[in-house]
């Protein structure tokens, strides 16, 4: 049997779990917020190892009382259909267990179909929109068919009660990625989005859409916001409401930003004295200005998917990938050196000046779906 | 003369064919000659024309397919620059000519004698081409090491013999290993005298060839021996038949890194040796690095045997380090491998015949686990397959000794344990090792002995998936009589032995034999029939209450049908060959039977378990009785009618005395009966023998009347034909 890796920090907690799981490397996490006010893991920590274990087989998880340190022994992902559904818990969103469960769903021995539980809008993760919108299309570029990746939003629920409910499908890949070569970010050819509310009026989303196209207006005439206003069960437990804009390019590139305002977490009890919410014209104009930053910085992912773009590249096969990305974000160098640590994969990163991007290389680790059932 | 700048091309003055003279003639009448004879040659194109609209269809159909099997998927060359030599495995049965072919080779590529064949022999063939020849070992770990890095497989074959089973089970390995490219020789083929003969077996041989690989694989002559070496024209051909041949990457080896060690050197410090000669040794492996590029730090697998920690360290290859790193090696790269800590056996043992296999692994195949694979017992192979004896395995670079458990799949997906392999069938294998990934080909041999006659590869088998747990399953029975019986109801005992296990089949259906279906209800209470013998004792434990769709004898047993699952022993065994003298035979662990016969102990036998010839007494039944009060109030439709009446002997016939004037009168007529049956009899005597006589006179008339009738007949056609051909005279004279 392997070794364990030896790691240390709470940082980075789900790329080191996926890069375990895919690489059948054990690990060891030691030091975790040990000198934290609150030490150990955090409960959507917990979560994310509650839901690798729900979808692999043979997983051994051995956590100290103070849950500082972590032993965690991969399994073999299975997958497979999930009747019931898996509470993500509260203090992440959806999108946080998204990321990870996508790239695993892939390697899986049956495709996965899991429907998930909690909140599926808030501002610090990805919403579910953004996911629908640019994520899905960013994994159908490393040959997975489309319309394989599916994510169907149920109900929605923001902090701090949630509530809402979605149902995730990965098809499981035949045997490898494929490698991809995507510099060309192409030039802005329309503007979607959608916005959200949930047991506030829907006036609220007009306000937000008019706010946002207000900025687009004045750059290109193809925009164009969907509403989606819930109610009912299907609005959650909590107010809230939100923006979700993705840009797409004329070489076929989704650059998406989101947001969302609610109430923070664990004041709920306080009725009387709730902090006003930001007002959407504001939540619709900043949502606006941050996707013309993302866009401004180039590349053919936003920001926050160059981290998921550098893990698929490094699991296709032994071929060179070549991506183009705006300003390396500090989670996406992070994905790297994890990377490199555990697959062995580096990348030749060379800036491109003119445009201010940066152009990546690398050569796949050639990671087969080991677990697929031959017949 | 103004001479052009160096960069500019120089351009020459172009050939100008001949308009006239003679050589232009020529060349004309050439041209023509050749027209007419393209001319001349030209079908009938009548004679291949379709007459039949079904025949057109078949024929098209079949040239479809044809095409059809021609494609294959595209498969990705990912070797960059300049290859490593290609490797050409000479294998064949002993005393066949392997090393003089290799020595030949070697002499014509490179015009050296060779005196000896120990190692791999690497040389220049071309300016694009490095050949390595190998001499495969006769041995079933040589050969399965042989196969896993053979480009090419030149199979040798003693063409006054025939061929062997060293051959076959090396093409067998082969098969399973990827399949590289296969070329059979002939050899000893001047042993032939009959020039009809070698040419019958030639053919003989090459057809058997072909049902073996495909129709039209190359089969190679070498005639004979001159002076103690192939002929030089053969050698040359040969030669020319290995430098034209194409390669296609083989799947396993194009993902996996490989280096075939063609050089050995033990690098331990002298003095540490000299302070203790078991110590630990370094070495250094020289090889050229095959199959997909080696990264950095790639965990290898040392000829498949040694599982030490190592260290690699590299050594060519230093500039365009960031192409290194990215890439790792490339192959075809000399690579020199330094490896730390190895058992000293190997460098004691090392025999140069048998080369070092250094296999690089991917990501997640240094773990153990379950795999399961779709396996087929070699029809050649003499014994089945009992489940839980050890075989050993070769799959991907690997080769070790494991306990496979066979199962077959039921209809509803059910993995049902077999005890032996079934005949002529797929079955599962479910079995504890080093993880390989799907599609991987795995041979079996049950020992890697020499000395066994007969065909060595017991099975062969591809894994289908690998898991962490199994789920394999047998059918267990448990048996249990009735103890206590109500209406339908049943306490049954011996099926279980505590109520804490009749309260885990609470539910579970049960049967008689004779075929009375029922389910277990719980444990029974203190009832009748389960009290304790004495006031205090303890009930006894296990007796369950079971419901019957019908009430049950107390003759009747009653059966639990249930599945119990099946442990995969968690045992592999690595094959440590190469720490041992190659003339020892690697012992490994033994089967159940070979333990028995060394040890001289019986097989055990159940006594439950062998067949009886069944008796079964005819079954005898009380009469119905039906109570008096009953048979009064019935019907008489109903009544019970002509029973035969028990223990009534039939009565005495009273004698009858006769008056004595009756006497006299019953003697009379007795005497006047006999006396007319007497004259009756004589009468019917005569009347018989009047009758007889009158028959065979009657005979003899009718005989002589037959005659007569015959005679008169006779006469008479004599005369109609007489008459007749007399009347035809007549017609024609007139």
């Amino acid at each position: 049997m392997g070794k364990y890796m030896k790691l240390k920090g709470s940082q980075h907690f789900r790329q080191r779990l996926v890069l375990a799981t895919l690489s059948g490397t054990p690990i060891l996490i030691d030091e975790i917020r040990s000198d934290d006010m609150s030490p150990g893991l955090r409960p959507h920590e917990i979560t994310l190892l509650r839901l690798i274990e729900e979808i692999s087989d043979d997983v051994v998880v051995v956590l100290n009382e103070t849950g500082t340190k972590l032993k965690y022994k991969p399994g073999v992902i299975i997958c497979g259909k999930r009747y019931d559904a898996f509470d993500c818990g509260l203090s992440r969103a959806i999108g946080y267990f998204l990321e990870p469960l996508v790239v695993l769903g892939l390697f899986g021995k049956k495709s996965l179909e899991i429907k998930l539980k909690g909140i599926t809008n808030d501002a610090m993760d990805p919403t579910v929109d953004t996911f629908r919108s640019t994520t899905m299309n960013i994994v159908t570029r490393f040959g997975i068919d489309k319309g394989g990746v599916d994510l169907k939003i149920v109900s929605r629920g923001v902090p701090p009660l949630g509530g809402g409910e979605v149902i995730l499908k990965v098809p499981m890949v035949e045997s490898s990625l494929s490698a991809v070569q995507w510099t060309d970010e192409g030039m802005v050819k329309r503007i979607r989005g959608t916005t959200f509310s949930t047991r506030v009026t829907t006036q609220f989303e007009n306000t937000m859409i008019h706010a946002a196209r207000g900025i687009f207006n004045r750059l290109l005439p193809d925009v164009h916001i969907f509403t989606d206003h819930k109610a009912g069960d299907k609005a959650g437990k909590s107010p809230g409401f939100g923006i979700s804009l993705v840009a797409e390019t004329t070489s076929g590139c989704f650059i998406s930003t989101d947001t969302a305002v609610s109430y923070a977490r664990g004041r709920e009890n306080e009725e009387d004295e709730r902090e006003e919410l930001m007002p959407p014209e504001e939540i619709g104009e900043r949502a606006a200005s941050m996707l013309l930053g993302e866009i401004e910085q180039g590349g053919v992912v936003d920001s926050t998917h160059q981290g998921l773009l550098f893990l698929l590249c490094a699991l296709c096969p032994q071929d060179v990938s070549k991506v183009r990305v705006g300003k390396l974000s500090p989670y996406a160098i992070e994905t790297l050196r994890h990377i490199r640590d555990f697959l062995g994969v580096k990348f030749v990163i060379t800036p491109d000046p003119s445009t201010e991007t940066v152009i990546l290389k690398c050569v796949g680790c050639g990671l087969k779906n080991l677990s697929r059932k031959s017949s | 003369m103004a001479v052009p700048s160096s960069s500019q091309e120089q351009s020459h003055k172009s050939h100008r064919s001949r308009q006239a003279g003679p050589s232009a003639e020529k060349k004309d009448q050439t041209k023509k000659r050749k027209r007419d004879a393209s001319q001349e040659k030209t079908h009938n194109p009548k004679a291949f024309a379709f007459n039949s609209s079904t025949k057109a269809k078949r024929l098209q159909s079949r040239a479809t397919e044809k095409e059809q099997r021609r494609l294959h998927v595209p498969t990705i060359d990912r070797t960059i620059g300049e290859p490593a030599p290609y490797v050409i495995v000479v294998h064949g049965p002993p005393k066949v000519g392997k090393s003089l072919l290799i020595k030949s080779l070697v002499k014509h590529y490179t015009k050296h004698n060779l005196t000896e064949v120990r190692g791999p022999i690497t040389i220049v063939s071309g300016k694009q081409r490095r050949l390595q020849f190998v001499e495969c070992p006769n041995d079933v770990n040589g050969m399965l090491d042989a196969a896993k890095y053979a480009d090419v497989a030149l199979l040798l074959i003693d063409g006054s013999y025939g061929f062997e089973m060293e051959t076959f089970e090396f093409l067998n390995i082969l098969q399973v290993h990827g399949f590289p490219k296969v070329m059979g020789v002939l050899t000893h083929l001047d042993e032939f005298k009959d020039v009809k003969k070698l040419r019958k077996t030639k053919q003989r041989l090459k057809h058997r060839f072909w049902t073996e690989i495909y129709d039209g694989a190359k089969l190679f002559y070498l005639s004979g021996l001159i002076n103690g070496r192939y002929a030089k024209r053969e050698v040359h051909n040969l030669a020319r038949f290995i430098s034209v041949m194409k390669f296609h990457p083989l799947s396993w080896r194009a993902a996996h890194p490989y280096v075939l060690v063609d050089r050995f050197e033990d690098v331990t410090p002298p003095e540490k040796v000299h302070m203790d000669k078991k110590c630990d040794r370094n070495i250094i492996l020289y090889g050229y690095v095959r199959g997909c590029n080696i990264k950095k730090g790639t965990k290898l697998k040392e000829e498949v045997e040694i599982r030490k920690q190592r260290n690699i360290d590299e050594l060519k290859d230093l500039d365009e380090l960031t192409r290194l790193e990215i890439e790792g090696f490339r192959t075809g790269t000399y690579l020199r491998l330094e490896v730390h800590d190895v058992p000293y056996e190997m460098v004691q043992n090392f025999d140069p015949c048998h080369p070092v296999l250094v296999g690089g692994i991917s990501l997640g195949e240094e773990n153990a686990g379950y795999m399961q694979a779709r396996l087929k017992r070699h029809r050649w192979h003499r014994k089945v397959l009992k489940t839980r004896d050890p075989i050993i395995v070769s799959v991907g670079w690997r080769r070790y000794q494991t306990t496979p458990i066979y199962a077959i799949e039921d209809i509803n997906g059910r993995h049902r344990m077999l005890k032996y392999t079934p005949e002529h069938m797929h079955c599962l294998a479910m079995f504890w090792g080093p993880l390989a990934p799907p599609n991987t080909g795995v041979v079996a041999v049950q020992s890697v002995a020499n000395n066994q006659a007969a065909f060595r590869i017991t099975a062969t088998a591809v894994v289908l998936e690998f898991n962490h747990a199994t789920k394999i399953v047998k059918k267990i029975k448990l048996v249990g009589t009735p103890c206590k019986i109500f209406k339908k109801t049943a306490l049954i005992k011996d099926m279980f032995t505590s109520n804490l296990e009749i309260a885990r089949f609470e539910g579970a259906a049960i049967r008689t034999v004779s075929g009375i279906r029922g389910q277990v209800k719980k444990a029974a209470k203190e009832e009748l029939g389960n009290k304790p013998q004495r006031k205090g004792g303890q009930a006894r434990e296990g007796i369950a209450r079971c419901t019957f769709e019908d009430r049950i004898l107390m003759s009747d047993i009653v059966f639990l049908r249930a599945w119990t699952q099946v442990e995969v022993p968690r045992f592999f065994n690595p094959l440590t060959t190469a720490l041992q003298p190659r003339d020892h035979i690697w012992q490994g662990m033994k089967t159940v039977a070979e333990l028995r016969r060394e040890h001289n102990l019986p097989i055990p036998v159940n006594k439950d378990s062998l067949y009886k010839p069944i008796e079964r007494k005819p079954r005898k039944f009380n009469p119905t009785v039906i109570p008096k009060a009953l048979q009064a109030a019935l019907p008489f439709g109903t009544k019970p009618k002509d029973l035969p009446r028990k223990n009534k002997k039939p009565e005495k016939i009273p004698a009858v005395i006769l008056e004595p004037g009756e006497r006299k009168a019953r003697a009379l007529l007795t005497q006047i009966q006999l006396l007319k049956n007497a004259k009756m009899k004589k009468k019917k005597e005569t009347e018989n023998k009047k009758r007889i006589a009158h028959e065979k006179v009657k005979a003899k008339e009718e005989l002589i009347s037959k005659k007569r009738q015959r005679e008169e007949r006779k006469g008479r056609y004599r005369e109609e034909d007489k008459a007749k051909k007399r009347t035809i005279r007549r017609n024609a004279e007139s």
